[in-house]
C-alpha cells in the first residue's frame, strides 16, 4: 500500500472518527443536563 | 546576494550531508511505525465508539422517556384512588401513553432510518411514517423541554426565595439590634437610678448616725429626752429612718429594674446573633445555581435575541436538552438500523434472497441442459473444472474468472482434463440438481460469510466445522464466488474475500 492508497484508506475512518466525538460530546451534554431532571 | 547566499548554502549541504541514509532510513521506519500506530488507535476508537452508542442511545432514550411520563403525569387529574407507583388511573394512563409514544418514535426512528424497500406502497407508507415521526419527535422534544425547563425554573425560584429570606433575617436583625440598642440604654439608665438610689441609702444612714450623736451630745445627761430623739418610731430620729426606709426601697425598685432591662437586652441580643446566623447561611445560598442561571439570561447579546429573563432562559436551556438528546437518538438511528434489520429480519431477509438466487441459477442450468444443445449447456456450465482430483472446485461467472485469473477467460488449459460434451451436460445437470436440493444450507452458509460469520471458505473448513459433504463444501463455495463473498486464490485454495 502506497502513501496515497494509505491515506485514502483512513480518509472516511478518520471522518467517522470525528463525526463520533461530536455526536457523543452532544450526547454527553445533553445527558448530563437531562439526567438530573429526570432522576432528581 | 540573497540568490549567491542561498546557492553557497545549498553548496555546502551537499558537502556534507545533514543526514545520513541510515538515519533517513531510521526516520522513515520510524514515521511509518507512528503511521500504523495512528491507523491502529484511530480504528481502535471507532470500534469503542460503536460498541458503546447502543448504551448512550438506550439512556437517552430511557430519560427521554422518564421526562415525557414527569410531563403526561403532570397533566392528568390529581384526583382519585393510587393504584401503583403513587399515582392514580388517570396517571398511570398518561404515564403509559408517553412510554409508548417515546418508544414507538424510537422504533419508527430506527425502522425507517435504513428501509430499503421500494415501490408505490413503501413510498407512502414511508410518507405517513415520516407525518407521524415528525409528530413524535415534536412530542418528545415538547415533553423534554417542558420537564427540563419546569426544574430549572424551580431551581430559580429557589435561588430567588433564599434571597427574600436572606433579606428577610436581614431586616429582623436590624429592628433586633435597634431593640437591643433600646434595651441597653434603659440598663444603664436604670443602674443609674440604681447607684443614686444606693447613695441616697448610704446619705440617710449617714444623717442618722449624725443625729444621734448630736442628740447624745445635746441632751446629755436627760435620758427621756435622748429616747425621745433616738425613737425612729415617733421622735425625732423618725423622719431619717423614714428616709433610709425610701432610699432602700428605691434601691429594690432601681436594681428590679436593671435585671428587667439586662433580660431584654439579653433576649435582644440573642435574637440579633439568630437573624445573623440566618442571614450568613441565607446569604451563601442566593450565590446558588438558580442565581446564576437567572443572570446568565441578562448575559444573552441582543443579536442573539437577549437579554433573556430567567424564565426564558430557563425555556431555551430546556430546548436545547431536548433537542441535543433527539439529535443523540437520531444520529445513532441509523446505524442501529442496520443492526436491528441485521438482528431481527435481515437474517432470513438475506437467507431467503440467497435462496432464491441459488434456485434461479440451478433452474437455469436445468433449461439450458433440457436445450439438448451442448453449447448452451456448457455456457450455463455452473462449475469449471478447478480441481485435479475431478470435483468442481468453483462456479464462475465469465467477467469475475477474468478478473482472478488475470484477464483469462478460461482457466490454464494443462489444469483442465479434456472436455467430454455429454459427460460435461451431466455434470451441469447433476451439480444444478444438488444445488437446488442443498439451496437451504448454500444460502444460510451465504447469509452467514455475509454477516461475517463464516471464518473460511476452504473445503476441509467446511466440511470438518460445518459437517458438509465434499460436494456441498463444493457448492456453497461455488455460490460464495458467485456472490462475491469469496474468491479462488493462487494454488486453487477457496478463500474469502
Amino acid at each position: 500500500m502506497n502513501e496515497d492508497e494509505a491515506r485514502a484508506f483512513i480518509r472516511p475512518i478518520r471522518r467517522e472518527v470525528w463525526q463520533w466525538r461530536l455526536i457523543y460530546t452532544v450526547a454527553l451534554v445533553a445527558i448530563w443536563n437531562a439526567a438530573p431532571v429526570a432522576l432528581g | 546576494m540573497m540568490a549567491t547566499a542561498t546557492h553557497r548554502g545549498g553548496a555546502r549541504s551537499r558537502a556534507t550531508p545533514v543526514l545520513s541514509s541510515e538515519a533517513a532510513a531510521r526516520l522513515r521506519a520510524r514515521t511509518q511505525k507512528s503511521w500504523e500506530r495512528d491507523c491502529t488507535w484511530l480504528s481502535t476508537e471507532r470500534s469503542a465508539y460503536r460498541l458503546i452508542w447502543p448504551l448512550v442511545l438506550i439512556v437517552a432514550t430511557l430519560l427521554n422517556m422518564i421526562l415525557a411520563v414527569d410531563w403526561q403525569v403532570g397533566m392528568a387529574s390529581e384526583e382519585g384512588r393510587v393504584i401503583a407507583f403513587g399515582l392514580n388511573k388517570s396517571q398511570l394512563v398518561n404515564a403509559f401513553v408517553a412510554i409508548v409514544l417515546i418508544l414507538s418514535g424510537r422504533v419508527l426512528l430506527i425502522l425507517m432510518a435504513d428501509d430499503p424497500s421500494r415501490g408505490v406502497k413503501a413510498s407512502l407508507g414511508r410518507v405517513l411514517g415520516r407525518i407521524l415521526l415528525v409528530g413524535l419527535i415534536g412530542y418528545s422534544i415538547w415533553t423534554a423541554t417542558a420537564s427540563v425547563a419546569g426544574d430549572l425554573q424551580e431551581t430559580i425560584d429557589r435561588g430567588s426565595a433564599k434571597t427574600e429570606a436572606a433579606l428577610s433575617a436581614s431586616r429582623v436583625a436590624g429592628t433586633a439590634g435597634a431593640m437591643l440598642s433600646d434595651a441597653n440604654t434603659a440598663a444603664q439608665r436604670a443602674r443609674v437610678d440604681l447607684e443614686t438610689a444606693q447613695g441616697q441609702v448610704v446619705a440617710a444612714r449617714r444623717a442618722l448616725v449624725q443625729h444621734v450623736e448630736r442628740s447624745r451630745q445635746d441632751y446629755a445627761g436627760d435620758p427621756a429626752s435622748i429616747g425621745w430623739a433616738l425613737n425612729e418610731r415617733a421622735g425625732l430620729a423618725k423622719p431619717y429612718a423614714d428616709r433610709i426606709k425610701a432610699a432602700e426601697s428605691e434601691v429594690i425598685a432601681a436594681r428590679g429594674r436593671v435585671t428587667a432591662a439586662e433580660q431584654v437586652a439579653n433576649g435582644m441580643r440573642q435574637g440579633v446573633m439568630d437573624a445573623e446566623t440566618v442571614y450568613a447561611s441565607k446569604a451563601q445560598e442566593t450565590g446558588s445555581k438558580g442565581k446564576v442561571i437567572a443572570t446568565m439570561g441578562t448575559a444573552i447579546p441582543s443579536w442573539l435575541g437577549g437579554p433573556l429573563t430567567a424564565s426564558q432562559i430557563a425555556l431555551a436551556w430546556g430546548y436545547a436538552v431536548a433537542a441535543m438528546l433527539e439529535l443523540v437518538c437520531y444520529a445513532g438511528a441509523g446505524a442501529s438500523g442496520r443492526l436491528l434489520r441485521e438482528t431481527m429480519n435481515g437474517y432470513s431477509e438475506t437467507h431467503d434472497a440467497a435462496k432464491e438466487r441459488v434456485e434461479d441459477k440451478a433452474q437455469a442450468a436445468l433449461d439450458g441442459a433440457g436445450a439438448a444443445s451442448p453449447a448452451p449447456a456448457a455456457k450455463s456450465r455452473l462449475y469449471s473444472r478447478f480441481d485435479d482430483d475431478g470435483e468442481d472446485a468453483g462456479p464462475v461467472d465469465p467477467s469475475r474468472r477474468a478478473m482472478l485469473m488475470g484477464g483469462a477467460s478460461q482457466p490454464p488449459l494443462g489444469d483442465v482434463p479434456p472436455v467430454d460434451p455429454e459427460r460435461e451436460e451431466r455434470e451441469a445437470v447433476g451439480d444444478a440438481v444438488a444445488a437446488r436440493q442443498n439451496a437451504d444450507l448454500i444460502a444460510g452458509m451465504v447469509t452467514d460469510a455475509r454477516n461475517g460469520n463464516l471464518e473460511k471458505a476452504s473445503t476441509p473448513y467446511l466440511r470438518d466445522a460445518h459437517g458438509l459433504t465434499n460436494r456441498q463444501a463444493k457448492l456453497v463455495q461455488a455460490a460464495l464466488i458467485e456472490e462475491g463473498l469469496a474468491m479462488v486464490a493462487p494454488g486453487n485454495r477457496t478463500v474469502l474475500t
